[in-house]
């Protein structure tokens, strides 16, 4: 199966700080789906990516195809297998769709 | 999504000569070190850069820790820049010419050079007032040169405040004197590639048909930051206050310390001058550092008309 990659030509870092801070909020069970942990600049723009976004954007170094992300997602996260894979494929494709990630 | 503060700083421009001083190459080494460590993205290299023996070894070590380098030169210090070195972009200062201090031959030769050497050189000019007025010719100047890329950065304080005069920064007359004169921008910039820091200069270059890219409102002390010839670090090149050094200290550590915490809270204070000002949530008060230099956090942007 395909591996998916990054695009070598944007920069990217994941913010630790800011990391911890997001694991303490959702601890507090507050919402964290629009706190960046991850910033990247495309084309001299900076994006960012939620924690989830973040972690799946730091394990596409094209050594696993979606299925291994998914999977180690899985051991990491209490959600149901087919909304996982549901919400990975489609992070995955919109980034696919930019030219961010590509299978390799 | 939030913009929250960031662990340290993304973009950083780097002096490194302050008239005859220049750090020696192992302190050099340092600070390059603290900026490969803290994850930085951009790094640009100014004022002397070119002359100094280790600017080379400074360069390939900033690039394989990761670091996009950029490097400004004069145009007499293009003959001192080495093909092999692996920068992102090569910018050539056109303000000695907007000064009328150097002639166009010789930028166009810089120009000439620069390619010659492999690069895709680019011009970049500091829009100070005395230089509005000649704008237009040096975009004309661009295209005669085949130069595609032209970059009016921001107006950098000197660290001590000692090398700017207010009198320096355009006001909001000579913004509007330019806007006249300017025409149609979009005939004015044809071919070329502008990039503008100051939010009133983009105004009336772009006249609203072209993409401003990354703007949140002031960066400094979050993903912008300034290093000057000692090795000292500043929230940006226009913002005079010394966060700490990088000689005694990382640059993870000085961006936890309170004064960068202080910069962040006064930049986040809504300025007494722009309360109510419909254009706030664009600009931000724009440039808070010339506007904390020059007066106090409760101003506007030196450049600002009024409210809108
Ligand atoms: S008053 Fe001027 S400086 Fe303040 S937000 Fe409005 S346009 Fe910007």
């Amino acid at each position: 199966m395909k591996k998916l990659a990054r695009d070598p030509q944007i920069v990217w870092r994941n913010e630790k700080r800011r990391e911890e801070e997001i694991l303490a909020a959702l601890e507090r069970g507050e919402d964290v789906g629009d706190r960046g942990s991850v910033i990247l600049i495309v084309g001299g723009t900076m994006h960012q990516l939620n924690l989830v976004g973040g972690y799946i954007w730091n394990l596409c170094d094209g050594s696993r195809s979606l299925d291994d992300v998914v999977e180690t997602l899985a051991s990491e996260f209490d959600v149901h297998d087919e909304v996982l894979r549901h919400d990975v494929e489609a992070f995955v494709n919109d980034l696919v769709g930019r030219g961010w990630l590509r299978y390799a | 999504m939030r913009l929250d503060l960031l662990d340290t700083p993304l973009r950083v421009t780097w002096e490194f000569c302050s008239g005859e001083f220049c750090l020696p190459a192992d302190k050099l080494r340092h600070v390059a070190g603290r900026l490969t460590e803290a994850g930085v993205f951009f790094v640009t290299l100014q004022k002397g850069a070119p002359r100094h023996p280790a600017t080379g070894e400074i360069i390939a070590m900033l690039s394989a820790g990761g670091v996009r380098v950029s490097l400004i030169a004069q145009p007499a210090e293009l003959s001192l820049v080495e093909s092999n070195w692996p920068l992102q972009e090569l910018f050539i200062d056109a303000g000695g010419w907007l000064d009328g201090a150097s002639a166009q031959e010789e930028l166009g030769a810089a120009a000439q050079i620069g390619r010659e050497k492999g690069f895709s050189p680019a011009f970049l000019a500091v829009p100070l007032a005395s230089r509005l007025a000649r704008l237009p010719q040096l975009f004309a100047l661009c295209r005669e040169h085949d130069v595609g890329r032209l970059k009016l950065p921001n107006i950098s304080v000197d660290g001590n405040l000692g090398d700017l005069e207010r009198g320096k920064l355009p006001t909001a007359e000579e913004l509007f004197d330019l806007r006249k004169k300017i025409g149609d921008a979009a005939e004015s910039r044809r071919g070329l590639e502008l990039e503008v820091h100051d939010l009133f200069l983009w105004e009336i270059l772009s006249r609203g048909d072209a993409e401003r890219g990354e703007f949140g409102g002031c960066q400094a002390a979050n993903s912008l930051a300034h290093i000057d010839a000692q090795g000292d670090i500043f929230p940006c090149s226009s913002w005079p206050l010394r966060l700490g050094s990088l000689c005694e200290t990382s640059l993870e550590a000085i961006w936890q310390n309170e004064r960068r915490y202080r910069i962040r809270r006064d930049i986040e204070h809504l300025p007494a001058g722009c309360a109510g000002c419909s254009d706030y949530a664009l600009c931000i008060g724009g440039c808070r550092g010339l506007a904390v230099s020059f007066s106090d956090r409760d101003a506007r942007d030196p450049g600002c008309a009024g409210r809108r």
